[in-house]
């Protein structure tokens, strides 16, 4: 990485207005209900960008719109210069592999009817696929044995172990990270936060993290947005946020984290 | 004065070739107004615990030791086989449950209200009227505003959080002595967690409950509970009360925890257990965390260590406990 | 999952869906080795003989042996209601996947012609189709699989509404993976259990529909047989010519519901409630 890119934003998000509709009495009317208002942030290489907020609060939808499922009513994406809302299916395709999700719910993240090593080999060229999936296991922490197994084998850090290597092998910049490690147990989450950041360093990696546990998000972020029934209520370096939160419901979230 | 002892518990499914033991050696005290926390990563036998207290096991698994329940006169209640019909009578009178899922745990086809009536009449002999008076004050006590008209709702029409309530009124309504909350804020974010917890402590205190809150979160069992047993791989590795485990844990595992646990809180990045939590079908010969134990000895790789009671009301499982004074 | 080896025997409709289909299946196998007469070969000395050592199940009115006309009858309704059962899977699965992939016009437009083609009764559209047609064994299996086809679409579409919001199907996109692999490799093996149950029960509708039409003297037609067709022979004095009715309507019942039992079984041995 060098040191003009750093200070250069890889996604620019200016904004951002998503809706979606819901079932009205009767079905006559089009409804819509207003899931992401006005978000507008922008993400500089290398960081850990990171949106904390309640479960509902569109958080997610945010992540859905980068990755294309999701058509925002209007806004802009940019990804290294280029709107992700204008391309063509067919360039969009060819950008998708450099921007990678990783979802919370780990249980349903690997086909189930898949082998483990055919999961990693699918995304690599031909020639490459031995050598690369050994190196893939070899930087998420696992060893080769994994290969033969099917998902349901495999415990809930391992699986999302072969979720961040099935990323990493299309040499992604940037990871959107929908609470990784939620559902997980404490030690494991510990785990996978340890590696994000080993991982984060070791490939250049630039982290969009969206998470309502602030105490992991301490542990990964340098910048933080606080998001409330679809807006950003405001957005600040880490440090700053905690010592000197500007908003009330910010205070909220960091009296409210449970500490003994 | 106890309320529930549970003695060597166990539970285990036979197969032809082998015994798989989802839990093993199981004993803790429930004092009367207490909470006790059951503490465990997934799949490490906590939610059988719970099924096997209340009794909901499936029957081919197959179960051990002894169940004491303390009656206000202090006589005992002593169950020792899952088909006795005393141990019926027990569920629900005495003890109640708020499952994990608790929106899945109310039935969609009828409004609320009068799902806790259909429990207060099971429970109680008076008139419906008042089991009408009773029910809206049940759900008021539970923190819902507007309570007659929440009365009347189906169960879709609530929130999650409010559903999570309901569940929580629809086990208040037998009247229990016991009340065991499994996981009941995994799906709730932080601040509804507090909101939840707290409402837990109140209703303990108005209703004269003990409380059992199985849960995987630490600080969680760390702030609102007065013992602790911890579970790792089906065996309930320390049982001691709160302060003291959190003071001086003589297991390396709790230790390990509240290390990573105190870490966090502090905004620092915790040093991680090394290795993999086992699953329940893989034999692990001795001690079942030696393999992620820096302390493990070749005592520890070959025997199975016994519960042993460092002081009353202390139970650890380790060769090499950690000095707890 | 292969610790209990011995659940498939505690499903007890499979297990007698397939004795019953088997010994069915024997049959339509082993028959031709078993009978010296030719199942068109008429001899209108020997009409309407009872069972005997030299016609097992005795001869319709032209004096052809049943139990041959049984044994290639058979072969002919099986073989229609396969292909039909086939095609209709096919093109129900297709439909299904893409309507509920894509969305918008296209399963808008798909849906409602499933809606519409449902709301005829299939046994007379197709009667319809082949008494207008030239009725040939083609035609037969075309007009069956074209009216069959909407409810393994519609199975498929709902199976897979839910599986494509699944975190690996979305993965799957990001990794920037085409449509086709999607549904084929993602989705498609995720969702068979639902669409191998109905269209073993689709292939015991079929041979329903088929023998009813061969019955009305329109599905297969002489001198080939088919169970239906048979049946039909012996509809006149159903007593008297047992033979002809009995065996005929025994082995429609038994496919029928050996390949029921076999849905059903199937059903439960996927059911993911039954795993520990």
């Amino acid at each position: 990485m060098n040191y003009t890119r750093q200070h250069q934003p890889i996604l620019e998000v200016n904004s951002l207005h998503i809706e979606y509709p819901i079932n009205s009495p009767g079905g006559f009317r089009r409804l819509t209900k207003p899931a992401v208002i006005d978000v507008s942030f922008k993400i500089f290489f290398g960081e850990c960008f990171a949106i904390v907020g309640e479960s509902g609060c569109g958080k997610s939808s945010i992540i859905e719109a980068i990755l294309g499922f999701v058509r925002p009513k209007s806004g802009t994406i940019l990804f290294e210069k280029q709107n992700l809302l204008n391309l063509s299916s067919k360039n969009l395709r060819k950008l998708r592999p450099k921007i990678q999700p990783v979802f919370q719910d780990y249980n349903q993240a690997l086909n189930p009817r898949m082998r483990i090593g055919d999961i990693l080999r699918e995304a690599l060229p031909n020639h490459l696929q031995d050598s690369q999936t050994d190196q893939l296991l070899a930087s998420v922490g696992l060893s080769r044995e994994i290969l033969n197994y099917f998902p349901h084998q495999l415990s809930g850090g391992q699986k999302q172990r072969i979720v961040l290597a099935r990323a990493l092998s299309v040499k992604p910049a940037l990871l959107l990270l929908d609470e990784p490690v939620t559902s997980q147990d404490l030690s494991v989450a510990v785990q996978i936060v340890e590696l994000l950041i080993s991982l984060r360093e070791i490939k250049h990696l630039t982290f969009l993290l969206v998470s309502h546990n602030l105490s992991i998000v301490q542990l990964l972020a340098d910048r933080v947005a606080v998001m409330k029934n679809g807006q950003f209520l405001e957005q600040q370096p880490l440090a700053q946020l905690l010592n000197n939160p500007r908003h009330i419901y910010t205070k909220n979230i960091i009296d409210q984290t449970i500490t003994p | 004065m106890n309320i529930l002892s549970v003695e060597y518990l166990s539970v285990h499914i036979h197969y032809p070739d082998k015994n798989i033991y989802l839990l093993r050696d199981i004993s803790f005290t429930l004092k009367r107004g207490e909470t006790l926390a059951i503490i465990g990563e997934s799949g490490c036998g906590k939610s059988t615990l719970c099924k096997m207290i209340v009794g909901l096991l499936p029957p081919h698994f197959q179960t051990g030791g002894t169940l004491n329940f303390f009656k206000n006169d202090n006589t005992v209640i002593k169950i020792t086989n899952r088909e006795d019909p005393r141990f019926k009578n027990l569920r629900g009178s005495n003890i109640s449950m708020v499952f994990q899922d608790a929106p899945g745990s109310i039935n969609p086809l009828f409004k609320c209200g009068k799902q806790i009536v259909d429990v207060l009449k099971e429970h109680a002999s008076d008139s419906s009227s008042q089991n009408k008076q009773q029910a809206i004050q049940l759900i008021e006590q539970v923190g819902l505003s507007d309570a007659e008209a929440v009365f009347n709702k189906y169960p879709h029409q609530l929130s999650g959080g409010m559903s999570q309530r309901i569940a929580l009124a629809l086990a208040l309504a037998s009247h229990p002595r016991i009340l065991m909350a499994d996981e009941p804020t995994s799906s709730l974010d932080s601040i509804a967690k507090k909101q939840y917890l707290d409402l837990l402590q109140e209703l303990k205190k108005k209703n004269n409950l003990s409380l059992i809150l199985v849960t995987h979160d630490l600080n969680e069992a760390l702030g609102f509970s007065d013992s602790m047993l911890v579970i790792y791989n089906g065996h309930g590795i320390e049982y001691r009360n709160t302060t003291d485990i959190q003071r001086a844990p003589a297991h390396p595992y709790t230790n390990a925890l509240l290390d990573i646990q105190t870490a966090l809180n502090q905004n620092r990045l915790p040093r991680p257990i090394p290795g993999a939590t086992p699953s329940i079908t893989q034999s692990i010969p001795g001690c079942p965390y030696h393999p992620r134990c820096q302390r493990a000895s070749d005592l520890c790789r070959n025997t199975f260590p016994l519960p042993t009671a460092l002081s009353e009301s202390h139970f650890v499982c380790c060769h090499r406990p950690l000095e707890t004074n | 999952m292969k610790i209990f080896p011995f659940k498939t025997v505690k499903n007890r409709s499979l297990f007698s869906g397939h004795v019953a289909i088997g010994l069915v299946f024997l049959f339509l196998l082993l028959g031709p080795i078993l009978t010296l007469h030719d199942h068109t070969s008429q001899d209108l000395s020997d009409s309407l003989q009872a069972p005997s050592s030299s016609h097992w199940m005795g001869t319709d009115y032209y004096g052809r042996d049943v139990f041959s006309r049984l044994v290639y009858g058979g072969r002919i309704t099986w073989t229609v209601a396969i292909l039909s059962t086939f095609i209709a899977v096919l093109i129900g699965t297709v439909t299904g996947l893409f309507s509920a992939y894509w969305g918008g016009w296209f399963d808008l437009v798909v849906m409602r012609l499933v809606d519409v083609m449902l709301a005829f009764p299939r046994l007379f559209v197709v009667l319809l189709i082949i008494g207008l047609g030239a009725s040939s064994i083609n035609l037969l299996i075309w007009a069956l699989a074209l009216f069959s086809w909407m409810e393994i679409a519609r199975i498929v579409r709902s199976e897979v509404m839910s599986k494509k919001n699944l975190a690996y199907v979305k993965s799957a996109r990001a990794l920037g993976f085409g449509t086709p692999r999607i549904l084929f490799k993602h989705i498609l093996p995720n969702i068979l259990s639902p669409v191998i149950v109905s269209s073993v029960l689709l292939i015991s509708t079929i041979i329903l529909v088929e023998s009813g039409l061969s019955f009305l003297g329109l599905g297969i037609q002489a001198p080939n047989a088919s169970w239906g067709s048979i049946l039909n022979d012996g509809k006149i004095d159903p007593l008297g010519t047992w033979w002809l009715s009995v065996p005929a309507g025994f082995l429609i019942l038994t496919t029928v519901v050996g390949f029921n039992l076999i849905g059903d079984g199937l059903q439960k041995q996927f059911d993911p409630k039954k795993s520990l």
